[in-house]
C-alpha cells in the first residue's frame, strides 16, 4: 500500500517535472489579467452610458463578460486542441473570412454602423468578420512561409503570393472601409516576411512603393485627410475635429500619476466619445492614473516578450511564424490603439486587445493568444536548430 | 547544409529579436508620451477637464414668511417654474423656429420676441425664456417637450392675501425687497444663497456630490408681525368704503395697542396688492407713516393736555371764544361753530380755533413746542417702515406769534399719522408715549429670536390725571352736540376729536378749498385698549360735509366697533349688567377715567370686590366651579361664566349646544370655557 502510494507520488513528481510546463503560465497570467481588467474598465467606462441610452447600466458588462468567458473557453480550447493541427484549416479559414468579409458588403446581411459596413448580424449579435480575417491571415502566411523557406527570397515564389493574399484581403477591407486594420494588417505581413528572410531589398522596394498609395487614399478620403489634420493639432478646434482627442488627453491628465479612483472618471460621462471602445485606455489613465497604464502596456509588453519566447520554444516553422504573427497582430493593434488614444496616431476605428468592448475582438484575441500558448508548450527546435530541421 | 542552416537560423533569431527589439520599444515610446501627458502636462489637462466638468450650483434664497399676530402668513415664498433654453440645441434654422412659434404660443407671447432669444446668444448655451411663469403657463411648455428648451423651480414671493396690508409688507424687486417690510427687513428675510460643487455630464445634466442643500438653510426668517388679519381686513374695509362715499382721493387709517404700542392694523388706501406691483409709486406708498400732513384740530386734545399739565389752563376755567371771530395780530381767526364762554371741555367739543389759539399763547412759543415735542410730534416714532416722515415743528427761537395760534389748531406744523396716533395713545393710557411697532419678532429658522419688540416707553407725556381729565373731555366730542357724535358706539365709551385741516396749495401757496378730514381717539374710554385714527384726504364736497365728524368719525366707529369684538373686549352694557367681571378683567390696574360719573362706578367695583370674597369662600382660593351652558344664548352665557371670573370663548352662532370643561368641573379663576353655539 505504502509503497505503491510512494511509487505514485514518484511518477507524479516525474512527470509533473519532466516535460516543465506545457503551457507558458507567465502568458497565460496576462492574457488573464488582461481580460479580466478589460471586463473592469468596460463596465466602469459604460455604465452611465448604457443606462442613459439603454436603461441597462450593465448591458455591455453583460456582454463583456459573456465574451471573456467565451474567449477564456476558446483559449483554453485551441491550447488544447493544438496549433499543428490548425494548419489543415488554413485554407477553409481563408475562404470563409474572405466570403464572410464579401458578405458584410450586402445590405440584408451586413449591418452598418458609423458610416462603415464592418459587421455581420446573426439575430440579435453582431460579428466582425475582420476579426477572423487577420487570424486567417496570419494563419495562411505562417503556413505558407513555413512550406517555401529555401524559396523565401525567391521572388516569386517567396514573396510576391503573400503580397497577393494581403492585398485581396486589404482590398476587401478597405471597401468596408477599415483603413486601421488594412495597417496593421500589411505591417503583420512584412514583419513575418522580413522575420522569414524575404529580401530585404524587396521589403523596401514594397514599403516604399505602398507610401504614394496610402497617400492617395488619405488624401482622397475627406475623413481620412480630416483625421490627420486633427491629428497633427488636436487643439486648433477642441470642439470639433480634434474634440475626441482632446477629450481622450484631458482623461489621460485628469488622472495624472495615480488617477482619480476606479468608477471616478468624468470623461466617461459623454465627454469622451467610444469611452468604453476605441478609448477605453483614455478611462484606464483617468481613473488609475499613469500607474494604471504603464500596467496596462508593461502587460502587452509581457506579450511580446512571452510570444517570441514561445516562437522561440516552437518546434516547427509554421508554430513559429504563427507565434512572432500573432504576436505582431495583437501588439500592433494594442500599439495603434494606445497611439491613438495619446495623439501620437491620428484617431482609427481600432480596438485596444482583451479591453475595449467588443465580443468578437475579445474572443478572437483570446483564440490569437490561445495559439500562442499552444506553441509556448514547445521544447524549442526550429529557431534553434535553424532550416535543417524541417522535416 | 548544417553550416548554412545554422547560419540562417542565427539571421532568423537575430530579425526575430529586431522585430521584439522595435516593437518594445514602440511600447517603451508610448509609455513616455503617456508619462508626459499624465505627469508634464497635468496640470494644464486636468485644469481644462475640471473646466468643463466642475461647476458651482447656485441656490437661491428663499425668503422668510410674513405673519400676522396669530400666524396667518401674509407674505410667503413659493417655487415656480421659470423656462431657459439652450439655443445651441436646435439643430437648424428651422427647427429653431418651429420651437419659438411653439413656445410663443404656449407662452402667449409673440413669436419674434421668442425667436430672438433662441438666436441672440447662439454662442451662450444657456438663455432665460420667462422667469416665474404661472402653473397653466409651465403645464403648456411641459407638453411640448421641446429639446433644448427646459424649466427649473425659482423661488417667488406671493401675498396670498392680495391687498390685505399692502402698504405695510412692500413687494420684492428682482432680488431685494423695494418697498415697506420687504425692504426695511430685507437683511432678516434675505435668506442666504448657497453654492454647491456640482459635477456636469456633457449633456449638461448636474450630479451633486453632496448633495442639494437643506431649505432652511436658505430661507430667511421668519417676521411675525403685530397686525391682526382680521383688523386690518376691517380697517381696510371701512377705510375704502369712507373714501369712495366721501369721492375723496385717498386717505389712511391706523389702530394702535394703546396699552403696548404694537400697530394692529395699518391701512392705505387707494389699496395696492403686492402681487402686482406696477409702476407708479404713488401707488406703494404708506401714506399713514409717509406723508406728513398738516393735522388741524385734533392737535387740540395735545394742547389741552400739555396746558392742563403746565398748570396754565384749569379744568372748569371759562375761556371768551370771541363768539366765532377773533381778530388779533392783524389777522381774524374763524370758529366753524361760534362760541362765547368755554370750559376747555367744550373747547374741545366744539374744535373752537379762537380758544385753541388763546390757549396756545398762554403756553407760549416754548412750552408749546416743547409739549408737542414731548407727545413726539418733530421726531420719528421708528415704527420700523421706510420712509417714515418726520414731520415739522416751528423753532420757537424764531417763530413769530401767529405761529403760536396757528400751531395750537394744527396748522403751520406737520405730522404724520403714526405719530398722531401714538400721541393719542399717551393720552390713552394715562400720559405715556410708547414707541409704535410693527414687528413682533423675527425668528431665525433654527429658532433663534433675532429680535423681539415689546413695549417700549420713550417718556411720561402727562401725568395719569392730566391723562384722565382729557379722556374725559374727549368722551364728549362724541356725545350729543359734539363734533364727532357720528364716532360714536352703542356698547362702548369712545373718547375722541375731529380733525378738518385745509390743504396747502402747493401751487398758490396759502390754503386751498381741498380738505383733509380726521377722527382720532380710543376705546373704551374707561379702560382704553386701542387708538384709532382715520385720516381722509380730498373729500368731495364743502363745509360739513367734508369734516372729520362727517366723512372720518363713520369709519373710525365701524373700525373700532369691529376691534374690540376682535379682541374680546365685552360691551360697557354687558359689564353694567355683570359688574363682577369688570373687576376681574382690571383685576389689579386702576382704572383711570376718573371723571365724575367714573368716580361712582369705581366705588361700585370695590364693593363688587367684596363680593368677590365673600363668593370665593365657598371654594378653593383661586377656583371657580363651572356653570351649566346649555341652551343659553351668548350673552347669558357670557353672564353666567362672568359671575364664576371664567373667559369665554365661542364658536358658531346661536344657542349653546357644548361646552368644555364640562359643567359641575372645578377650575382656575380666570380659565377659558369653550362654548360650541349652533342655531336652535
Amino acid at each position: 500500500m505504502i509503497k505503491s502510494a510512494a511509487a505514485g507520488s514518484r511518477v507524479a513528481r516525474e512527470r509533473s517535472l519532466k516535460p516543465a510546463l506545457r503551457y507558458d503560465p507567465v502568458l497565460l497570467g496576462a492574457v488573464l489579467l488582461l481580460t479580466m481588467s478589460g471586463v473592469v474598465m468596460v463596465y466602469s467606462a459604460s455604465a452611465v452610458y448604457a443606462s442613459a441610452r439603454l436603461g441597462d447600466g450593465l448591458w455591455f458588462f453583460k456582454r463583456q463578460l459573456a465574451g471573456a468567458g467565451l474567449g477564456l473557453i476558446g483559449l483554453l480550447a485551441v491550447m488544447k486542441f493544438g496549433y499543428q493541427r490548425l494548419e489543415r484549416l488554413v485554407v477553409p479559414l481563408v475562404f470563409l473570412s474572405l466570403a464572410l468579409l464579401v458578405a458584410v458588403q450586402f445590405p440584408g446581411i451586413g449591418h452598418a454602423a458609423g458610416g462603415a459596413k464592418r459587421w455581420l448580424r446573426l439575430g440579435s449579435l453582431t460579428f466582425q468578420p475582420s476579426e477572423i480575417a487577420k487570424i486567417a491571415l496570419v494563419l495562411w502566411l505562417s503556413r505558407s512561409l513555413a512550406r517555401k523557406q529555401d524559396r523565401i527570397a525567391i521572388f516569386s515564389v517567396g514573396f510576391l503570393p503573400h503580397l497577393i493574399m494581403l492585398g485581396v484581403f486589404a482590398v476587401l477591407l478597405l471597401l468596408e472601409p477599415d483603413f486601421g486594420t488594412t495597417v496593421v494588417l500589411a505591417a503583420v505581413t512584412f514583419g513575418l516576411l522580413f522575420v522569414a528572410g524575404a529580401r530585404l531589398t524587396y521589403l523596401a522596394a514594397v514599403i516604399g512603393g505602398a507610401v504614394p498609395v496610402v497617400g492617395f487614399l488619405v488624401w482622397h478620403s475627406r475623413y481620412r485627410l480630416q483625421r490627420v489634420m486633427t491629428f497633427l493639432d488636436p487643439w486648433k478646434d477642441p470642439q470639433g475635429h480634434g474634440y475626441q482627442t482632446v477629450e481622450s488627453l484631458l482623461g489621460f491628465g485628469a488622472g495624472g500619476a495615480t488617477g482619480v479612483g476606479l468608477g471616478d472618471s468624468h470623461q466617461k460621462l459623454f465627454f469622451l466619445p467610444a469611452a468604453h471602445t476605441d478609448f477605453i485606455l483614455s478611462i484606464v489613465g483617468e481613473e488609475l492614473g499613469f500607474v494604471g497604464v504603464a500596467v496596462v502596456l508593461a502587460l502587452f509588453a509581457v506579450l511580446v516578450w512571452r510570444g517570441l519566447k514561445a516562437a522561440h520554444a516552437s518546434p516547427d516553422a509554421f508554430g513559429c511564424y504563427l507565434a512572432i504573427g500573432l504576436t505582431l497582430l495583437v501588439s500592433l493593434e494594442a500599439l495603434v490603439n494606445a497611439g491613438m488614444a495619446l495623439s501620437l496616431l491620428p484617431t482609427k476605428g481600432m480596438a485596444l486587445p482583451f479591453l475595449s468592448y467588443g465580443m468578437t475582438s475579445v474572443v478572437t484575441s483570446c483564440l490569437a493568444i490561445g495559439i500562442v500558448l499552444s506553441i509556448s508548450g514547445g521544447s524549442g527546435g526550429f529557431l534553434k536548430r535553424a532550416t535543417g530541421a524541417r522535416q | 547544409m548544417k553550416k548554412r542552416g545554422d547560419d540562417a537560423g542565427r539571421w532568423m533569431r537575430l530579425r526575430a529579436f529586431i522585430v521584439g527589439a522595435l516593437l518594445l520599444a514602440l511600447f517603451a515610446t508610448v509609455l513616455g508620451r503617456a508619462a508626459k501627458v499624465q505627469l508634464l502636462d497635468r496640470s494644464r489637462l486636468s485644469r481644462l477637464q475640471r473646466d468643463q466638468t466642475k461647476r458651482e450650483l447656485e441656490w437661491q434664497p428663499r425668503r422668510g414668511l410674513i405673519a400676522d399676530r396669530h400666524g396667518d402668513p401674509l407674505a410667503i415664498t413659493q417655487d415656480v417654474d421659470s423656462i431657459f433654453a439652450d439655443p445651441t440645441a436646435f439643430e437648424s434654422a428651422p427647427a429653431r423656429e418651429v420651437a419659438a412659434e411653439l413656445l410663443a404660443k404656449a407662452l402667449r407671447t409673440d413669436r419674434k420676441k421668442v425667436l430672438s432669444k433662441l438666436v441672440s446668444d447662439q454662442q451662450k448655451r444657456f438663455v432665460w425664456i420667462k422667469r416665474r411663469v404661472d402653473e397653466p403657463t409651465a403645464l403648456r411648455v411641459r407638453a411640448l417637450a421641446l429639446d433644448g428648451v427646459e424649466l427649473v423651480k425659482e423661488p417667488k414671493r406671493f401675498y396670498p392675501q392680495r391687498e390685505l396690508a399692502g402698504h405695510v409688507l412692500g413687494f420684492v424687486g428682482e432680488d431685494a425687497g423695494q418697498e415697506g417690510l420687504e425692504r426695511e427687513l430685507e437683511s432678516y428675510l434675505h435668506g442666504k444663497g448657497v453654492s454647491v460643487p456640482a459635477t456636469r455630464d456633457a449633456r449638461g445634466a448636474m450630479v451633486l456630490e453632496h448633495g442639494a442643500p437643506d431649505v432652511s438653510e436658505l430661507t430667511g426668517a421668519t417676521v411675525t408681525l403685530t397686525l391682526d388679519s382680521a383688523i386690518q381686513v376691517v380697517a381696510e374695509r371701512e377705510l375704502t368704503r369712507a373714501v369712495t362715499a366721501a369721492h375723496a382721493a385717498a386717505g389712511f387709517a391706523i389702530v394702535l395697542d394703546v396699552n403696548s404700542g404694537a400697530v394692529l392694523a395699518l391701512a392705505s388706501n387707494p389699496l395696492f396688492d403686492a402681487n402686482k406691483p406696477g409702476r407708479d409709486p404713488g401707488v406703494w406708498r404708506n401714506r399713514a407713516v409717509q406723508d406728513q400732513l398738516e393735522p388741524g384740530s385734533t392737535i387740540k386734545s395735545f394742547l389741552i393736555s400739555r396746558a392742563l399739565e403746565e398748570d396754565v389752563l384749569k379744568v372748569d376755567e371759562q375761556i371768551y371764544c370771541e363768539h366765532g371771530a377773533w381778530k388779533h395780530l392783524r389777522r381774524t381767526l374763524h370758529d366753524t361753530h361760534p362760541v362765547d364762554w368755554a370750559t376747555p371741555a367744550t373747547v374741545l367739543r366744539e374744535s373752537s380755533n379762537i380758544c385753541a389759539a388763546k390757549i396756545g399763547e398762554r403756553l407760549g412759543k416754548d412750552k408749546l413746542i416743547a409739549g408737542l415735542r414731548a407727545f413726539g410730534f418733530g421726531e420719528k416714532t421708528g415704527v420700523g417702515l421706510p420712509g417714515e416722515g418726520r414731520g415739522s415743528l416751528r423753532d420757537p427761537a424764531r417763530m413769530p406769534e401767529i405761529a403760536v395760534d396757528t400751531t395750537a389748531f394744527g396748522q403751520g406744523m406737520s405730522a404724520t399719522g403714526i405719530q398722531t396716533v401714538a400721541a393719542m395713545a399717551a393720552i390713552a393710557n394715562g400720559g405715556v408715549l410708547l414707541r409704535p411697532y410693527l414687528v413682533e419678532k423675527i425668528v431665525a429658522p433654527d429658532g433663534t429670536v433675532l429680535l423681539s419688540n415689546q413695549r417700549t416707553e420713550v417718556r411720561r407725556v402727562l401725568r395719569p390725571e392730566t391723562a384722565r381729565l382729557v379722556t374725559a373731555m374727549l368722551e364728549e366730542v362724541v356725545h350729543k352736540g359734539g363734533t364727532g357724535t357720528k364716532a360714536a358706539l352703542s356698547d362702548y365709551r369712545v373718547a375722541g376729536k375731529t380733525g378738518t385741516a385745509q390743504k396747502v396749495d402747493p401751487v398758490r401757496g396759502g390754503y386751498s378749498e381741498k380738505r383733509l378730514a380726521s377722527f382720532l381717539g380710543f376705546v373704551p374710554a374707561e379702560a382704553p385698549r386701542v387708538a384709532i385714527l382715520v385720516v381722509i384726504d380730498e373729500p368731495e364736497g364743502k363745509g360739513v360735509a367734508v369734516t372729520g365728524g362727517t366723512v372720518a368719525a363713520p369709519a373710525w366707529g365701524a373700525i373700532a366697533n369691529e376691534t374690540l369684538r376682535q379682541l374680546g373686549v365685552m360691551p360697557a352694557s354687558v359689564r353694567e349688567q355683570v359688574p363682577l367681571l369688570v373687576a376681574s378683567l382690571d383685576g389689579a390696574r386702576i382704572p383711570m377715567d376718573l371723571t365724575h360719573q367714573d368716580l361712582k362706578q369705581f366705588s361700585a367695583s370695590e364693593k363688587i370686590g367684596q363680593g368677590l370674597d365673600l363668593q370665593a369662600t365657598k371654594l378653593p382660593t383661586g377656583r371657580a366651579l363651572v356653570p351649566d351652558l346649555a341652551g343659553l344664548a351668548a350673552r347669558s352665557a357670557i353672564r353666567k361664566l362672568a359671575e364664576r371670573s371664567l373667559e369665554p370663548e365661542f364658536k358658531g352662532s346661536g344657542r349653546a349646544v357644548a361646552q368644555s370643561p364640562r359643567a359641575g368641573s372645578i377650575v382656575k379663576r380666570g380659565a377659558r370655557v369653550r362654548v360650541t353655539l349652533a342655531p336652535p
